[in-house]
């Protein structure tokens, strides 16, 4: 039987249960928020730190969950916060590649992935670091997530429309980088 | 929802849904079990630490500083939302405060602070002729690179 927020939490709020509580938290949350922050800051290490760094937040302040808001969106909006201010902090600046550094792009996936699906994965990784921060984390939520607009926007503080425009505009540019991907190919 | 978010991107002609993946990043159980342990000893770690620090600070001086720790955050909310802060509920800035109060730093402070705010110090008994001896004295001791520092 699956375990809901709501038992998840009593567990928390109960000093005997404390611990037990925690973990199936991370239990139930951790692959989501990994993949999540990881859409935003592209490396595995600067991710282990980021969630890490949220689930020590959540954890501190749970007592002060009110439940006005869903778990889930408290936990992402912790999450999207927490990576992307690590990223502003550590922001490289990042320019679109130039055309003979495409190619080197395109013809290292080919060496290194073996199938179609690898190749596909590494080109939507690519073409996501092309992003800015908070649209990274726009396009996460709705394209990985699947998440709705209305969590989206409680999430990360932005109107609905801002958010469809922002998440439309994110579309065209990661299509625009694939293209040129293929091309090279 | 998944429904929705291939219209969606349909109506947009866009060729995405075809290069959808769940999960584009996969990482080992076994690094999730690590995280969990590690997250749980920092925990600890924090724990302890607080109780230490909570022994040898005076409560005015925690006053004080949550003072201007509100004072900072209604400031920066006003700013970011662009509207009246009376209408942002003191709940949210609370809950805020209680997740980011580490985040802030002293120059976070001194950047909202304006004159008014420093009318603590009316009944300082540094008068200018003190400054002026101060600096006379120490002037050989300030470098160029704190001077560049600070301006």
């Amino acid at each position: 039987m699956k375990i809901t927020d709501e038992q998840i939490i009593k567990l928390i709020k109960n000093d005997k249960t404390l611990n037990a509580g925690f973990k199936m938290l991370m239990d139930a949350y951790q692959q989501r928020l990994y993949h999540h922050i990881r859409s935003i800051l592209g490396n595995h290490e600067d991710t282990d730190d980021v969630l890490q760094n949220t689930f020590i937040k959540v954890f501190r302040n749970i007592n002060n969950f009110e439940g006005r808001s869903k778990l889930f969106t408290w936990l992402y909006r912790i999450a999207t916060n927490e990576a992307t201010t690590f990223l502003k902090k550590n922001m490289r600046k990042n320019s679109f590649m130039e055309s003979s550094e495409m190619g080197d792009f395109t013809n290292s996936l080919k060496s290194e992935e073996g199938s179609d699906g690898e190749f596909v994965k590494e080109m939507l990784k690519k073409a996501l670091e092309e992003l800015p921060p908070k649209q990274k984390a726009i396009f996460s939520l709705r394209y990985f997530e699947e998440m709705n607009y209305s969590d989206m926007s409680e999430i990360t503080g932005t109107s609905v429309g801002a958010l469809k425009a922002s998440y439309h505009h994110a579309v065209k540019k990661i299509e625009n980088y694939i293209k040129q991907v293929v091309i090279y190919q | 929802m998944k429904k929705e978010l291939y219209k969606e991107l349909e109506e947009m002609e866009s060729s995405l849904p075809k290069y959808k993946k769940d999960n584009i990043y996969t990482v080992s159980d076994a690094y999730f079990d690590k995280m969990q342990n590690s997250v749980l000893t920092r925990l600890k770690e924090k724990e302890n630490t607080s109780k230490i620090i909570s022994f040898g600070i005076n409560k005015w001086i925690m006053g004080i500083a949550a003072s201007l720790v509100i004072l900072v955050a209604a400031v920066f909310a006003f700013n970011i939302k662009q509207e009246p802060i009376d209408q942002i509920a003191s709940s949210d800035i609370i809950e805020y405060l209680n997740i980011y109060v580490d985040d802030f730093n002293d120059s976070d402070f001194a950047m909202y602070l304006s004159e008014e705010d420093f009318s603590m110090t009316e009944e300082t008994t540094i008068t200018l002729d003190d400054i002026e001896n101060y600096l006379k004295n120490d002037i050989d001791d300030i470098n160029e690179e704190d001077l560049q520092q600070l301006f």
